[in-house]
């Protein structure tokens, strides 16, 4: 469907060849989850394993205005969504400042909302430059980053969007990440509609709600908390690092 | 559907082959392809000092200067993209910062071509690169080259190579396998050609992999676990959805994986001198998702079954169910078998044979439909002493009792069972599961028990000689329908469930009773009967559920269910004639009675389910017909009633994993057969069970209340609950003791019961120790009757439970916790049972890694009372039991443990109990010390037993 779906919009704004960068717009993220991989292994995930769907999605927004921009959670596939898998993810939210190199994620995490202010950390990118892909009508270029050593981010963007931003807190690469593959994540997250007109640049404010903290400073909380835990701490932290 | 302004390629690298065309490769020459061949104009650099970079983007042709072209710095060595920017508005840009090296410079435009350079920093130089110069895009010539084909098949238009045709090296991926493949081919960066084409997808069994990137699957997979390389053109999604060709098409590979095929097992061997032992094989093989497993155990050190894991890994766990709640809950239940629980009873030490076989497999595509069968046999023989001792208080009298009895029992078992589902469609699912069983029962004993009064001259006295057997078949099928509606949460499921059962039991006793006045035998009784008793059982129950969602997040459920149920008892006593044939029937032992039910049960409940809360009220009505036939009698009662079975719940959550929740029931039970009949059953002719038909349901009222929380990241936690129970109507006893001490008793019913728990449990970490504290109580008060006066019993405990533990994996583990409770039984009518009395019970456990593959584990149990001097044994016992075990090989193959059971050899078997009127210890036999040394071979092919929860 993804591919169906090209902003009329855009396809009108870049023939005037003035335009054809964009600046400002609103992203629609599809991020899907294998949760028959992502239940993990054992006795307990063999039981489950059948109960739940294959696949859960939900979708996401990335509204950007320049240097500035947030990514938020807007909706889930009922029907697909697993209910005692962590559903506390509706009042997510990623604030990114690329002026200021800040960004503000309010993060729900085991039972606590939070407010996690950090710089960006720098995400070593291996270019691919001659593997490209449509996503949403734009042409990408493939990236591929390693988070913690050992896990990989396959990534496409597009220099045809200017910010260098990308889902969550994902960044780095000359122009806008529009798809990304996190194997051992078990989730992917591809761009189906890309909007130029409607965008609500008002919306693109950092966040204030929650226990304020620097997402560094959690993560080792995290790691101790969950040493004994095996795979679903490493999730945990990832996630935050997210 | 991609507007062609948007169809921009940029260049690419790509490498070229082409198949000649043969006539048995006609998918092959379809296409003719074209590349494009990447011209990279390295430029003489000639470096300046400074570690910025510079320089003017321009276009060759139209001369004008490209705005917001994308100017990439990567590092030579690895590609990894170290800085970046975007050209102004003249073409100009910089790149500041550059730490010396060797750098790629990329600079990409939408509508230009990609043009690559190297560029050498050196510290401290500036490196200006003038004028660069970009092409709008073109396509270049395609080279074909020619190459014969290897074996490979064509099935209409998809290719197939067969994987191992073509040889890699070991541990080789996916990648370099299809390098190997005539036709296909993948160029530096993982991009994979077909046939001439891009391909776009590649599937692993015809699934996705992967958010659908190509390089993803096959830089992941092995290739030696792939049978076969399939390439074709998939339509699209949504002409494969809607059936109407759209003409796009795009270039697949689907990877055909080989099947998962292996197996594992154990084989365990274990005795100790002079009479123990512990045997155990078991095996699994698995292809695919076919499993078959068996296994066997002869033991007489306790292990009656296969634990919680083997049964996983080798039983099929047909006892098991699981299943999710609508407000995001799990649940796991195990059904129990009465007799797999032989061990920790009274029934003494068990030697015992079990064996059983599964097999389970899955069918059609994705799995949709399942079967699982499983044959189970058990034989557990046991030899057991009890004794045990009691006093008891009347208002007017009091006596002592003891009693000793040696028994053997054996109890044989088949057990089938079956279970297949079918996932109809995405709406429908059918469950269809039968189970039958089949078990004999073999009984002997031989008792002595006699009443004394307080100066110890005999009451009375009998001497009984006992023998029984039995059969008892049982059937159960349910069949279980699921159809889920459109309409989000609007369900609908009917189960039917069937059963019936039938049991016969044939016995002799053999009894000799004496009975004494004032120490002086005045009668002597003989009891020589034969008793035959048959049951049957047979029921069937339907329910039809619909849940209908009636606004967001809120739910009404509608239910009715149809019972019937007849059962059906004949007790039937011969008395031993003349002749030496047990044939002249005793009419106050025999009777045959039938007991049916129908009941109607409609329902209605509703439930919202909100994020912070969650409650859920409703009832239903039982509305039962029951009917009562005494056949011996030819009388017949029919009685209707109505039973209501309302019940509430509310669960509020101030955080995800913290939580308050409140909740009642109401619920009804009927008297059982065993308790209406209306006949003696005088299997101890001391104390002689009489049938009751005027029994009336009872009706329980539950209460509950819960508070829980744990907190991850400060690793504390805490869990209590308080519940209350009260019966209305309850079923409780009712005994009357003549003056030569022969005790009659049946069930009646009475108020008054009631029961009162709490419970709790506080977790927290002090470093690295796990610590855990939580008081307990509990309130009980029974009722009963003793010659017409009602009795009440308050027994009220309470107790602290402490807990710490530790551990660090492959290293050391251990777990300590002491458990005090002080006890306080009273009764109404007399004060001389009364007891007061603390209990201090002991647990722990450690486990320790040493080198060279040793692992030294104990464990200790130890129960201490407070002395009373009504009883005359001291009741306190340790039991400490301790194993090393050494392991060989590289994969622990090979395991070799020497244990011992109850070092101290002080273990007992014991129990204490109290009532209004008497209390009574009882001694069990039980095991004792012992030593085991155990060898067990674990093998394995392709897998291993799933461990672990």
């Amino acid at each position: 469907m993804k591919k169906l779906i090209v902003s009329l919009l855009f396809l009108t704004a870049i023939q005037v060849h003035a335009q054809q960068f964009i600046s400002s717009g609103t992203i629609e993220f599809e991020m899907r989850t294998n949760n028959h991989k992502s239940i993990g292994e054992g006795i307990w995930a063999d039981m489950f394993r059948d109960k739940i769907a294959q696949f859960s999605t939900s979708w996401y927004s990335y509204t950007f205005d320049n240097n500035k921009s947030l990514y938020k959670y807007e909706k889930q596939d009922e029907k697909t969504k697993v209910p005692f898998f962590n559903n506390n993810v509706e009042e997510d939210l990623w604030y990114s400042d690329f002026n200021s190199g800040q960004v503000v994620k309010r993060k729900f995490v085991f039972d606590d909302q939070y407010l996690l202010t950090d710089s960006m950390t720098q995400i070593n990118w291996k270019l691919v430059p001659n593997e490209t892909r449509e996503i949403a009508g734009f042409n990408c270029r493939k990236a591929v980053g390693i988070l913690f050593d050992s896990v990989y981010v396959f990534a496409f963007y597009t220099d045809e969007i200017l910010i260098p931003g990308g889902p969550m807190s994902l960044h780095g690469l000359p122009g806008m990440i529009l798809g990304v593959t996190i194997p051992r994540m078990h989730s992917s997250w591809i761009a189906t509609k890309v909007d130029i007109i409607n965008v609500n640049k008002s919306s693109i404010i950092p966040p204030v709600k929650g226990k304020k903290k620097q997402g560094k400073d959690l993560i080792e909380v995290v790691k101790k908390a969950t040493s004994d835990w095996g795979s679903w701490g490493q999730q945990a932290v990832w996630n935050i690092f997210l | 559907m991609n507007g062609s302004a948007l169809h921009r390629k940029s260049m690419e690298i790509r490498c070229f082959i082409a198949i000649k065309p043969t006539p048995n490769q006609p998918a092959m020459i379809k296409k003719i392809f074209t590349g494009i061949i990447l011209l990279i104009c390295t430029l003489s650099l000639k470096a300046q000092p400074g570690s910025a970079v510079k320089g003017q983007i321009s276009d060759s042709v139209e001369k004008k200067n490209p705005a917001f072209a994308v100017i990439s710095l990567l590092r030579r060595t690895d590609s990894i993209l170290v800085k970046f920017t975007r050209a102004e508005k003249d073409g100009h840009f910089t790149l500041t910062n550059i730490p010396a090296g060797r750098y790629i410079l990329m600079a990409t435009h939408p509508f230009m071509g990609d043009y690559f350079d190297s560029v050498s920093v050196q510290a401290g130089q500036p490196v200006d690169l003038g004028k660069i110069y970009v092409t709008p895009k073109s396509k270049l010539l395609a080279e074909v080259i020619l190459r014969t084909g290897t074996p490979i098949r064509i099935k209409g238009d998809t290719t197939v190579y067969t994987a191992d045709s073509f040889k890699v090296r070991a541990g080789a991926n996916v990648e370099e396998l299809l390098r190997r493949l005539p036709g296909i081919s993948v160029d530096k960066d993982g991009k994979i050609t077909a046939m001439g084409e891009r391909v776009k997808k590649v599937l692993v069994d015809g699934e996705e992999f992967f958010g659908s990137d190509p390089g993803i699957a096959t830089k992941n997979l092995r290739a030696d676990a792939v049978k076969e390389v399939e390439v074709f053109d998939k339509k699209s999604d949504q002409a494969e959805f809607t059936g109407i060709d759209d003409g796009v098409k795009d270039k697949t590979i689907n990877l055909k994986m080989k099947t998962k095929k292996g197996y594992f097992g154990k084989i365990e061997a274990g005795g100790g001198l002079k009479d123990k032992y512990n045997n155990a094989v078991m095996f699994n093989a698995f292809k695919d998702k076919r499993k078959l497993a068996a296994y066997g155990i002869l033991s007489n050190t306790g292990q009656t079954n296969l634990d919680w894991q083997d049964a996983q890994n080798y039983g099929g766990n047909d006892n098991m169910s699981s299943g999710m709640t609508e407000d995001g809950g799990m649940w796991i239940s195990m059904q129990g078998d009465g007799d797999d629980n032989f061990w920790g009873g009274r029934n003494g030490i068990p030697r015992n044979i079990n064996g059983g076989l599964h097999y389970s497999n899955k069918f059609g595509r994705d799995n949709k439909q399942s079967f699982n069968s499983g044959y189970k046999f058990s034989r557990i023989n046991a030899d057991a002493v009890n004794s045990s001792f009691s006093r008891t208080f009347l208002p007017d009298s009091s006596w002592l009792s003891r009693s000793n009895n040696n028994s053997y029992n054996s109890n044989s078992k088949h057990a089938l069972n079956l279970t297949m589902e079918f996932n109809l469609d995405s709406a429908n699912s059918l469950k269809w599961t039968t189970r039958v069983n089949k078990k004999n029962t073999i009984n002997r004993s031989l008792s002595y028990s006699e009443m004394l009064t307080e100066g110890l001259d005999s009451i009375n006295n009998s001497q009984r000689n006992q023998h029984s057997t039995g059969d008892n078949n049982s059937f159960n099928s349910t069949l279980l329908w699921k159809h889920k509606f459109k309409k989000l949460s609007r369900t609908l499921s009917v189960n039917t469930d069937f059963n019936s059962s039938s049991s016969t039991n044939d016995g002799y006793l053999y009894s000799l009773n004496r009975y004494y006045t004032n120490g002086i035998r005045n009668r002597t009784d003989t009891v020589d009967q034969e008793q035959i008793r048959d049951n049957d059982t047979k029921g069937i129950n339907t329910k039809i559920s619909y849940t209908e969602p009636l606004a967001k997040d809120f739910y009404m459920e509608l239910s009715h269910s149809i019972a019937w149920n007849s059962s059906s008892s004949d007790r039937i006593t011969y008395k031993k004639a003349n002749n030496g044939k047990y044939e002249d029937e005793v009419d106050s032992l025999s009777n045959s009675f039938v007991f049916d039910r129908l009941v109607n049960t409609p329902g209605l409940n509703f439930r919202m389910n909100k994020k912070k809360y969650s409650y859920s009220f409703g009832a239903s009505a039982g509305f039962s017909q029951f009917k009562q036939k005494n056949k011996t009698l030819n009388t017949a009662t029919s009685y209707n009633f109505v039973n209501f079975f309302p019940q509430a719940m509310f669960n509020y959550k101030f955080k995800p994993n913290t939580g308050f929740r409140i909740n009642y029931n109401g619920s009804t039970q009927a008297p059982s057969l065993e308790q209406l009949q209306p006949v003696a059953v005088n299997t101890d002719p001391l104390n002689i069970y009489m049938g009751n038909p005027l029994l009336k349901q009872s009706f329980r009222h539950s209460f509950g209340t819960s508070f829980n929380f744990f907190n991850v990241l400060k690793e504390k936690g805490m869990w209590t609950s308080i519940n209350f129970s009260m019966t209305d109507n309850a079923f409780v006893q009712s005994s009357n003791i003549d003056a030569s001490g022969r005790r009659t008793y049946q069930t009646v019913n009475s108020d008054g019961q009631y029961n009162f728990n709490l419970y709790s449990d506080y977790s927290f970490k002090v470093k690295k120790v796990r610590l855990g504290a939580g008081p307990t109580a509990n309130i009980y008060r029974s009722v009963d009757y003793i010659n017409g006066i009602k009795n009440f019993t308050t027994t009220k405990s309470a107790g602290l439970r402490l807990n710490a533990s530790m551990q660090k994996e492959n290293k050391f583990d251990f777990d300590f916790g002491p458990e005090f409770t002080l006890n306080d039984s009273r009764g109404s009518i007399n004060t001389a049972a009364n007891a007061k009395y603390w209990q201090l019970e002991l647990w722990g456990s450690g486990r320790l890694h040493l080198p060279k593959k040793f692992e030294l584990h104990t464990d200790i149990n130890s129960e201490l009372r407070q002395k009373d001097k009504r009883f005359a044994q001291n009741n306190n016992f340790t039991r400490w039991n301790m194993d090393l075990t050494k392991r060989f090989f590289k994969g622990n193959d090979l395991e070799v443990k020497f244990g011992v059971y109850d070092i101290l050899n002080q273990n007992r078997g014991f129990d204490r109990r109290f009532n209004s009127y008497s209390f009574t210890e009882s001694y069990y036999t039980t095991l004792r010390r012992f030593w085991l040394l155990t060898l067990t071979w674990n093998i394995s092919k392709n897998g291993k037993p799933a461990s672990g929860f």
